[in-house]
């Protein structure tokens, strides 16, 4: 393939998906000139910290961008203390399932690795599945948990959960609650 | 009397990117990247008393010279900039319209330049400037249709109508 004139290797890679794009950039170097970097093939990391800049509004646009976009892009944003455990997150999104749909009988696959937006990602399959979150059963499934992990933590709020969290967590210690959600009047 | 004034021209660090070419830098700008400067306490350099044309380059394999370039004018334009809190940063209300002046100018390029420029200042770990090229993407996407977001970044449409309608429907739960 790194044989072919540019113009060839453009017209092979124009189908290509920004997940394949990024494996064949750091496959190798001449690769790593022809193909240029575009949004979708950034890391994930670099695509959530973009997404945190934008709005509720914004972010339901680009989610009817493409499959990709609506794949990456949550609505809420919560940002648990980095200092949590993949355990914890787990357990956190597993309450709010059992809590959400008592039966239990839909599977929800939630993938959980060492990321800051895990829970995110999680918390975004699970509303996914059922359409609305109940955020008062949230809250309850959240409380014990953040009692025990709340040492020197704080919880950002970017979304408006914040209007229920913030009862929770205020309750808790108003200090270590923080709402970054741009539409909020309240807080 | 006079005395005798030892003038210490500033510690300089050589970087090569990954098209070869070589850069200097002066070791005070390029403090900003913090896997320069991990390398550099690392591997001792600091202490060593070698001339820069004797130095060893720090190879940075996933940076394009002209990318580089930019990297290194964008550190000098910020060496006075007070060291960041990132926990102080994390606090902050998320915002685009804090960009400085002379960033909007400077990240006023090509989108491939840009993109460039976001994964270098990932790999370099610059968060300053990692932080306002986000920023200056997440102003792109603002405002915008879901089409004119396609076009803009070159995106295909891989949709059907019905699951178009289908996250629609999803995102209506989530109130404006």
């Amino acid at each position: 393939l790194d044989k072919l004139p540019f113009e060839v290797f453009s017209m092979i890679t124009s189908n290509l998906s920004g997940d394949d794009l990024r494996d064949l950039r750091r496959s190798c170097w001449r690769f790593s000139r022809w193909v240029k970097p575009t949004i979708d093939s950034f890391p994930a990391k670099i695509r959530s910290k973009i997404f945190s800049y934008l709005t509720i509004g914004d972010r339901k646009t680009l989610r009817l961008v493409s499959r990709s976009m609506e794949e990456e892009v949550s609505l809420c944003d919560l940002r648990l203390p980095s200092n949590m455990s993949a355990v914890i997150k787990f357990g956190i999104c597993c309450r709010i399932y059992l809590k959400i749909e008592e039966q239990a009988t839909e599977k929800v696959i939630v993938k959980l690795v060492e990321e800051e937006n895990t829970f995110t990602e999680a918390f975004r399959k699970i509303t996914r599945i059922f359409n609305r979150v109940h955020l008062e059963t949230l809250g309850v499934a959240f409380l014990p948990i953040l009692l025990d992990q709340m040492t020197g933590s704080y919880v950002f709020v970017s979304s408006p959960m914040c209007l229920d969290l913030s009862d929770i967590m205020i309750e808790l210690d108003p200090t270590k609650f923080s709402c970054q959600y741009t539409e909020c009047n309240v807080h | 009397f006079l005395f005798p004034i030892k003038m210490t021209s500033p510690r300089m660090i050589k970087l090569t990117s990954n098209d070869d070419k070589t850069f200097e830098v002066e070791r005070d700008v390029i403090k900003q990247s913090v896997t320069v400067n991990t390398l550099i306490t690392d591997l001792n350099m600091d202490d060593e008393d070698v001339s820069v044309e004797n130095q060893m380059a720090i190879p940075l394999p996933n940076v394009d010279a002209a990318t580089l370039e930019m990297v290194i004018t964008w550190c000098k334009q910020h060496r006075e900039d007070p060291p960041r809190n990132e926990e102080e940063e994390e606090k902050k209300e998320k915002r685009t319209d804090d960009i400085p002046e002379w960033d909007k100018t400077f990240l006023d390029v090509e989108q491939s330049v840009l993109f460039a420029l976001i994964l270098a200042a990932n790999y370099m770990d610059i968060k300053g400037l990692l932080d306002n090229c986000c920023k200056t993407v997440a102003n792109m996407i603002k405002g915008k249709t879901p089409d004119e977001i396609r076009k803009h970044f070159n995106i295909k449409n891989d949709f059907t109508p019905e699951e178009e309608e289908q996250i629609r429907k999803e995102n209506a739960w989530c109130e404006d």
